[in-house]
């Protein structure tokens, strides 16, 4: 899942969090989760004054944002001091998995 | 009075404050010296004093405003506020509504301040119609506040804690005092959160509350809803779980008790039978007979109105 | 080293007041002032920081109001009332120096308290809001020692990053004891009930632990998780092991444990999130 600004969000991107319009007295939500965005759901978007979506997997390569390969290595680092204890690892297991899935090449980028 | 009494003296002025301060201290009370309000408050919550003295000299409204806000709290209603005052600022002082119990002049003589603390704190004791436990006003204070309350438009509540006795047997009394505590606390913030109104402990497990009749309703919705969420954490997960916990009753047969609830009676001062006091508790007593029919928390409201 | 440990328990008893974020404070003072705020949206600000929700349920285990043990903030607050948390907001004190250690320790807490309530919710544990304060709280030993002994604070860290070892074991070296004891000793004297100081206290080994051992695992599994993940700053640099006796108390699986991983990591967005407006 990513935070990203609406002008780059892009056709075929999969909406990860339904979109709420931003009054200041209220948050309406006026789309779903999972839906996929279109070049006419954007311009709705626009009108309605919405800035940000959340979108699935991480499809927009921000500056200075740290590389899989980075990422992966810095979790490494973390769990420096369990290496060995098989139960801890599991953790790291999943935690990998996790960022190969939602960064890795199949994340609709 | 055996230990030091435990004093809070506020004022602005820091030189005043201490001075003040070393004198009390060395007839042995135990002083502290306040002398910004920022945190004042807190620090009279955290670690209530017996005894409080008040300079009024410097900013005379914002000395006035915080004992106020103490006055406005049943946990300070056992605290002596004893003013400090010069001539000239007498005449400002609203003696009606004035929220002090006494006042010391200025220049201060602190062998007199000693003294005034003691008998303050000795007649606190004496006088006070409050239930100790509860903090709260008892029956002198209640049927006063009753009779006023007759042919307006008010509500007078009665709130009793159902299965208080066999808790109280099964748990001993300490739990059962802090049920008591408990439950005036929750009908006391009820009350106030909602506008304000009177809150009195009759004693035991009944205590009573008045408040303008259309906020009658949503005052005991709230005092139930939170009393039935306070209690749970009285309960081990099991007995939560079950809904009851076994006592054995006078004939040594065991027997389930449900967990604790309250009924709340609710009748109102503008009922045309009603004359006095005595007529509002049977009206009451006769309304909570039904309450008490069912092992969860509820409330009535008498239908006689009008 | 005895009397070294003696010192500091000294030091750290005379705690009166412990300092949070501006942010907080200023948003807790805003309500205050706002005669329509309510017990629930005070009850939000105060259950998103450690040291006012310590505050809290201080006060209300303490022996003045007679009330023994009130472990969750939605209590506490229903049983001092709105004026008593009002009066407690407008003097609170905060940080002067916003520095970089306190906003990475504030959302590791808020991190592994939102971890916590998620792991309690998945295996349908009772007393998840106690369980989420505990977590909450967990680490309010380490503020009292940056607080109260802020040079070896630096030293501590310094020791940690030389060494590459754990925080508590440069605690050890430098006080004689770790957080996870000075906050269990601050939870005693402040009589909160068990079922929060035992976390406090045992998140390092649960099996210290004898009454309330799958609350200390939850915080336990709590503060690996968000650690693991790279949120916030513990101070640590290292994720800690999950000890057999926590995993085998939460009946965990590695199937509950990914599915926890994957919500947790969109939990942790919001907690960001919130932390960004708490700062502005």
């Amino acid at each position: 899942m990513q935070m990203i600004p609406l002008h780059l969000a892009a056709e075929g991107m999969v909406l990860a969090r339904e979109v709420c319009r931003n009054d200041s007295s209220s948050t309406v939500p006026v789309c779903g989760k999972n839906v996929v965005i279109t070049g006419e759901l954007i311009r709705r978007f626009d009108l309605m004054g919405i800035r940000s979506l959340y979108v699935k997997g991480r499809p927009i390569v921000q500056e200075g944002e740290p590389t899989l390969e980075a990422i992966l290595k810095d979790l490494d680092c973390r769990f420096d001091k369990v290496r060995n204890d098989s139960l801890t690892m599991k953790v790291h297991e999943i935690y990998t998995a996790f960022l190969k899935r939602s960064m890795g090449d199949d994340c609709g980028r | 009075m055996t230990d030091p009494v435990k004093t809070i003296l506020v004022s602005f002025d820091s030189d005043f404050c201490l001075e003040t301060a070393t004198g009390l201290c060395e007839k042995g009370l135990q002083v502290v010296c306040i002398s910004k309000t920022q945190g004042l408050l807190g620090t009279l919550y955290s670690d209530p004093p017996e005894v409080m003295l008040v300079d009024l000299t410097g900013d005379y409204d914002k000395a006035i405003s915080v004992v106020s806000i103490l006055r406005g709290d049943i946990f300070f209603s056992t605290v002596p506020i004893i003013g400090l005052l010069r001539k000239i600022e007498r005449h400002r002082v609203d003696w009606d509504n004035c929220p002090l119990d006494d006042f010391v002049a200025l220049p201060l003589s602190v062998d007199e301040l000693y003294q005034r603390i003691h008998l303050a704190v000795s007649r606190i004791k004496r006088v006070f119609d409050n239930n100790p436990l509860s903090r709260l006003p008892g029956n002198t204070s209640i049927q006063k506040a009753v009779n006023e309350a007759i042919g307006k438009p008010f509500a007078v509540c009665y709130l009793d804690i159902n299965q208080f006795k066999p808790y109280n047997d099964v748990y001993g009394f300490s739990h059962g005092d802090e049920v008591l505590r408990m439950m005036a606390r929750i009908m006391f913030n009820a009350v106030m959160e909602s506008g304000g109104g009177f809150c009195g402990h009759i004693g035991g497990d009944d205590f009573v509350c008045i408040v303008p009749f259309e906020r009658a309703e949503s005052i005991c919705k709230t005092i139930i809803y939170n009393y039935d969420k306070i209690i749970l954490d009285l309960f081990d997960e099991k007995t939560r779980a079950q809904g009851y916990y076994i006592s054995t009753n006078r004939k040594g047969e065991r027997e389930q008790i449900p967990l604790l609830s309250i009924s709340i009676a609710v009748v109102s001062t503008e009922s045309e039978s009603l004359d006095h006091f005595a007529r509002v508790a049977e009206i009451a007593a006769e309304l909570k007979a039904q309450a008490k029919l069912s092992d969860k928390s509820s409330y009535i409201i008498d239908k006689r109105k009008k | 080293m005895e009397d070294r440990q003696n010192d500091i328990k000294n030091v750290i008893m005379d705690t009166k007041n412990l300092p949070t974020l501006p942010g907080v404070i200023i948003r807790l003072n805003a309500l205050s002032e706002d005669e329509k705020s309510t017990i629930h949206e005070m009850a939000n600000i105060v259950t998103s920081d450690q040291v006012l929700s310590a505050r809290i349920l201080r006060l209300a285990n303490s022996p003045s109001y007679g009330f023994n043990r009130v472990s969750t903030i939605s209590n506490a607050m229903i049983l001092l009332g709105v004026n008593v948390v009002k009066s407690l907001a407008l003097s609170s004190t905060f940080l002067e120096i916003m520095e970089k250690n306190s906003l990475g320790l504030w959302e590791h807490s808020l991190g592994v308290a939102a971890a916590a309530n998620l792991i309690a919710r998945k295996l349908a544990l009772p007393e998840c809001e106690e369980i989420s304060t505990a977590a909450l709280l967990h680490d309010i030993g380490r503020i009292v020692i940056g607080l109260k002994c802020s040079k070896e604070s630096e030293q501590i860290i310094q020791l940690a990053k030389e060494k590459q070892i754990y925080l508590s074991e440069a605690e050890m070296q430098v006080l004689g004891t770790d957080h996870a004891e000075i906050g269990g000793w601050l939870a005693k004297s402040w009589f909160l009930p068990e079922k929060l100081s035992d976390p406090i206290s045992f998140h390092h080994d649960v099996t210290l632990s004898t009454n309330h051992r799958i609350k200390v695992s939850v915080v336990q599994m709590a503060d690996v998780l968000v650690k693991a993940s790279g949120f916030g700053d513990s101070g640590d640099i290292y994720v800690p092991r999950i000890q057999q006796e926590a995993w085998d108390a939460l009946g965990m699986t590695e199937l509950l444990l990914s599915e926890i991983i994957e919500e947790l990591e969109e939990k942790l967005v919001d907690v960001k999130n919130f932390s960004i407006e708490m700062q502005a």
